[in-house]
């Protein structure tokens, strides 16, 4: 009965939503600074992205006319939620040890699989939250979205397939937790694994910039051309929430490349530690993990220009689907030896 | 010739007139994030394809010529410059010209004055390439090469700031002459500030003809050919990208470009990136040309300014100058009082219009903002003339009678005349 009270307070406060909210707004911030500092600008003060989410609340919604208000409402919260979820699944740390590896909340058995079917829904999400608007740029918007999602999808499958592989033995029971705690020994008995896991960490890294519809992928809200895609006519409160989803998809996005390439929350072996310390330092080393992915990807963001929606299509498809495709080769090549 | 050209400008804009095999129709602007100005594009497509594209203009009109009419010759010089945002120096140059031609003082002019109007003019040139190639990476997606650009175009800011106490309307010419001399000491701190800025030049040069990704973006994409830029007779950048030499400082040269070293810039392939590359060629050469106008101003002599009686003689002329998109018109009559009877205005955009809608045929939707960026439009300078009011979406051609009474009224309850 404790332990449950312990669980849902968790869940709320540090290393559940409370944190992924500061999280997501932190985030946005180092994501705004270090693309800024790269073009050679100041970037916003430290508190911005929080102005932004309280201004954009305090704005009057307009629905336009024609659409379904129902959908309207639903898909934004649809789609915080969706990423929500996905960022509980994160395994981040936890207060007692009595487990063998650290779990997220909303975790299960063969979860590394749910992960992609969730990536899926936030693709079709963002989908299905242009099309109803009914405005040719968000329709626009909305099919290269989709149509992008759906390319990076199966390079990003394969990617993440090479640290489940080295992982996985008969018995295994497919957790994120547990690759993300047992990357590293994989790669110790076995030092050829270290090629297929960066590789596929590469890949995974721009199929990221890609569902997150980062800078070189922006074509979908290609600011100048679609004056921004299918979010063209959300705006208020909705806006706000779909602002956020994004910073949490970026979360949960970022967390699972830490978690599936980086070893999460581990560095060596701390499970012996004191649980309050324990949890502690699991915590500061996922989050020093993921400033550094986000701030990696931010970096890359300011190197190259925007790529047409063929250029990326075809980038995914010729490109990154055959080196993903080799980092899984190698990597069962290695395993077989 | 005349029967395979169809003009692009358009006055109705539900999309009625679509040529056949449209099957959508994208109306871009006057509000739009892509567009700093209003201007309505009508851009019929196909899939992701785009068959037409046509344009509506006329949202900007400020009445600028009619105002010129109620001034005096002496102030209209100071009006003029703010025909256009960004090309001032040049709209006031060709003013001058013209006034000086119709007062008949055109060849007592100071080799000094001319010296400094040539400076006023290439550092416009400078600062108005180096804005627009900017905006092009913005338009692509490249917001580093954006806010790079901008950073180092601070730098001929500064010199235009230093020299005319102004940014970028710095209104140097008089008629007659100059406002202000450009003192030696002003020339030694430019100097090295011109010298700096040809190296970050170069290597913007070496990043547009480098960077795969960007060069991708321009490369092959709105392709005008050199037969059709001939039928559409596109000016000033878009024309010398699609190898059409033709350039007003070296075709008619006026103040003293025949007397300066400098190279005409021209390309043949007729893309995006050749307009590019034309834009950063002329950017250098412009600035080399500053440093010769530095180096001849230390010996060149003469009064900045002619005095010039205040009524201008009976007469009628036109001049025309290289602006920096292109060639800038102007026409003046003059009836021998201290007022003009008419002036117009012709600027560069607008002879560019059909020439770049025509490359838009064939093309991506998503290479629309470059393609339609590529010709640096200007729409402030463009809109002259009201024709038509469309309220109520009925046609309505307003006459000579109705402007007459329409200035009657504004004169008479004192309210701006459109």
């Amino acid at each position: 009965m404790e332990t449950l009270w312990l669980e849902i307070i968790l869940m709320i406060t540090v290393p559940g939503i409370i944190f992924i909210l500061v999280m997501g707004l932190f985030i946005d911030w180092l994501d705004r600074k270090v693309y800024a500092r790269g073009q050679n600008r100041r970037g916003p003060p430290f508190l911005q992205p929080l102005y932004d989410i309280v201004k954009l609340t305090a704005k009057e919604t307009i629905v336009p006319k024609g659409v379904s208000k129902f959908w309207y409402t639903v898909l934004p919260i649809m789609f915080i939620l969706t990423a929500i979820t996905g960022a509980l699944m994160i395994p981040i740390s936890i207060l007692d040890n009595t487990d063998s590896f650290i779990i997220g909340f909303t975790s299960f058995k063969f979860d590394v699989f749910f992960v992609l079917f969730l990536l899926l829904s936030y693709g079709l999400l963002i989908y299905f939250m242009g099309y109803i608007t009914k405005n040719p740029y968000a329709q626009t918007g909305a099919t290269r979205s989709l149509l992008q999602v759906l390319s990076f999808e199966i390079p990003l499958g394969f990617a993440i397939l090479v640290p489940i592989l080295m992982v996985g033995k008969d018995r295994s029971d497919f957790i994120l937790g547990e690759i993300s705690k047992k990357v590293y020994t994989a790669v110790g008995e076995n030092p050829w694994f270290i090629i297929g896991l960066v590789i596929a960490f590469c890949v995974s890294i721009v199929v990221m910039m890609a569902e997150l519809e980062e800078f070189p992928f922006d074509s979908p809200i290609a600011h100048t051309e679609l004056a921004d895609g299918w979010l063209v006519e959300y705006g208020g409160w909705r806006y706000a929430l779909i602002r956020l989803g994004e910073r949490f998809g970026a979360f949960f996005i970022g967390g699972l490349i830490v978690t599936l390439f980086l070893g999460g929350p581990y560095l060596g072996n701390t499970l012996g530690l004191n649980p309050y310390l324990g949890f502690f330092v699991h915590l500061v080393i996922f989050v020093v993990k993921l400033i550094l992915v986000v701030a990696l990807m931010s970096f890359l963001r300011t190197l190259i220009s925007r790529i047409r929606i063929d250029q990326s299509v075809r980038l995914a498809w010729k490109t990154i689907l055959p080196i993903a495709l080799v980092a899984l080769m190698l990597t069962i090549g290695f395993k077989l030896i | 010739m005349a029967e395979d050209f169809r003009s692009r400008f358009r006055v109705l804009t539900d999309g009625s007139d679509a040529p056949l095999g449209a099957d959508h129709h994208i109306f871009v602007g006057p509000q739009h994030p892509w567009a700093e100005e209003p201007a309505h594009f009508i851009i019929h497509v196909k899939g992701e394809r785009v068959v037409e594209a046509n344009i509506r203009i006329g949202f900007n009109l400020r009445g600028m010529e009619k105002a010129m009419e109620a001034r005096t010759w002496r102030q209209n010089t100071m009006l003029i410059p703010r025909a256009c945002g960004i090309c001032s120096a040049v709209h006031q140059n060709v003013y001058v010209r013209l006034v000086e031609r119709l007062a008949g003082i055109e060849d007592q002019i100071s080799e000094r004055a001319r010296l400094i109007r040539m400076f006023s003019c290439e550092a416009e040139r400078v600062h108005s390439h180096m804005l627009w190639y900017g905006i092009l990476a913005h338009d692509t997606g490249f917001d580093t090469l954006f806010h790079v650009t901008w950073r180092d175009r601070e730098i001929i800011m500064d010199i235009v700031e230093d020299i005319s106490g102004n940014r970028v309307n710095p209104a140097l010419m008089l008629i007659g002459g100059v406002k202000r001399d450009l003192p030696k000491e002003r020339a030694d701190k430019a100097r090295p500030m011109i010298n700096d800025l040809i190296k970050q030049v170069e290597y913007h040069k070496k990043v547009f003809t480098e960077e795969a990704s960007i060069v991708n973006r321009l490369e092959n994409v709105g392709v005008l050919t050199k037969e059709d830029a001939k039928k559409l007779t596109p000016n000033g950048p878009t024309a010398r990208g699609s190898g059409l030499p033709y350039d007003i400082r070296k075709t008619f040269p006026y103040e003293l470009y025949d007397d300066i070293d400098w190279n005409l810039v021209y390309y043949t392939e007729g893309d995006v990136l050749a307009t590019t590359l034309v834009r950063l060629d002329e950017t250098l050469e412009s600035l080399r040309m500053l440093n010769q106008i530095l180096d001849r101003l230390e010996t060149a002599s003469g009064e900045l300014l002619q005095r010039v009686k205040p009524r201008i003689s009976e007469g009628k002329y036109m001049t025309r100058a290289e602006a920096p998109r292109g060639e800038d018109i102007h026409y003046g009559i003059a009836n021998g009082t201290d007022k003009p009877e008419r002036y117009k205005i012709r600027a560069p955009s607008l002879g560019n219009i059909d020439a770049t809608l025509k490359r838009m045929d064939g093309e991506y939707i998503a290479d629309m903002p470059v393609i339609l960026r590529s010709y640096d439009p200007c729409f402030s300078c463009t809109n002259r003339v009201m024709i038509i009011n469309q309220s109520t979406g009925e046609k309505k051609i307003m006459g000579q009678d109705e402007f007459a009474l329409k200035a009657i009224k504004a004169k008479k309850y004192n309210r701006p005349f459109f």
